[in-house]
């Protein structure tokens, strides 16, 4: 089966899952007793920040095998997950700011969730913005792979900050503090944005291959 | 309770409208390159026909290195 028709599949399945996981998530799951109907948030902010993290997890991961390897391809994979880490980071910090105003009363704090998820997205931001700026393309490559190494740093900060300090941000929610219907939703929503995460990567990974080799042709033409 | 349905709508609706352009943007950035591809081999094609006619070797239609390495052929599958 070619490339192409395995990415369509990917796609589809993606755009099945998702609006499958926003029925069980507004629809299946009971509300929260607490909360209400605005918890059902947390059936899309989470997985945004899990796709997040799992996206900068790969630019890691592609930085240090493109400085190991010096291939190229590797640059290009740690670029597309971090432009698509960049699109889910912010959404979850606009999801959380959104449920943040009914339940704590504004709409942002310099908590130290808060915060240090404002730091990831700047890094990652930056990230995007150093390599606009660098025409070289191996130089582009070694300093862009610095960055998505040291910025990765940042990930386990975030997710530990409402173990290590006190913060108004709740911690994990887990098997063992979440209701059977509730964990349901919650990690098909999860599954949702693991596909479109997935999705997303391979297609800006085979733009920016293609946008190299056109750069390459152009240049070769001139 | 906060029973507040307009913050849900709002978080949903966010994270629909964000899955969709960001494939908006993906699609229209595909047929950007899709017509730098094809730009480029029609003018590949023009510098190969004007160097055959007038029986000039054209230094950078010798060059090109576009037909060696396939890159234009290949991004117009993008």
């Amino acid at each position: 089966m070619s490339r192409s028709i395995l990415l369509r599949i990917l796609g589809a399945t993606a755009v099945i899952t998702l609006p499958a996981a926003f029925w069980v998530a507004l629809a299946v799951a009971p509300s929260d007793a607490l909360m209400g109907d605005v918890q059902r948030i947390m059936y899309v902010h989470v997985p945004a920040a899990w796709s997040g993290f799992l996206a900068f997890l790969i630019v890691f991961l592609a930085s240090v095998a493109y400085l190991v390897r010096r291939d190229l391809r590797f640059d290009h994979l740690a670029h597309s997950a971090a432009e698509v880490g960049v699109v889910f980071m912010g959404l979850a910090i606009l999801l959380g700011s959104i449920w943040g105003k009914p339940t704590w009363g504004v709409w942002w704090t310099w908590d130290p969730r808060l915060t240090s998820s404002a730091v990831l997205l700047a890094i990652y931001l930056g990230y995007l913005a150093l390599r606009a700026y660098t025409e070289e393309p191996e130089r582009r490559a070694r300093w862009s792979a610095a960055v998505g190494i040291i910025g990765f740093l940042d990930v386990p900060i975030v997710y530990l900050s409402v173990l290590w300090w006190r913060t108004l941000h709740q911690a994990p929610s887990g098997p063992e503090n979440i209701a059977r219907p509730m964990l349901l939703a919650l990690w098909l929503g999860v599954v949702a944005f693991t596909l479109l995460l997935a999705f997303f990567v391979l297609v800006r990974y085979r733009l920016a291959r293609a946008e190299a080799e056109l750069e390459f042709s152009e240049v070769s033409y001139v | 309770m906060y029973d507040d349905g307009g913050f849900v709508i709002a978080a949903y609706t966010l994270t629909a409208l964000t899955v969709v352009v960001y494939a908006a943007r993906l699609a229209l950035k595909a047929r950007a390159v899709r017509h730098r591809a094809e730009r480029l081999r029609s003018e590949t094609k023009d510098s190969e026909h004007r160097a055959g006619s007038h029986g000039v070797h054209d230094r950078s239609v010798g060059d090109l290195g576009v037909q060696d390495h396939g890159p234009v052929e290949e991004v117009t599958h993008v």
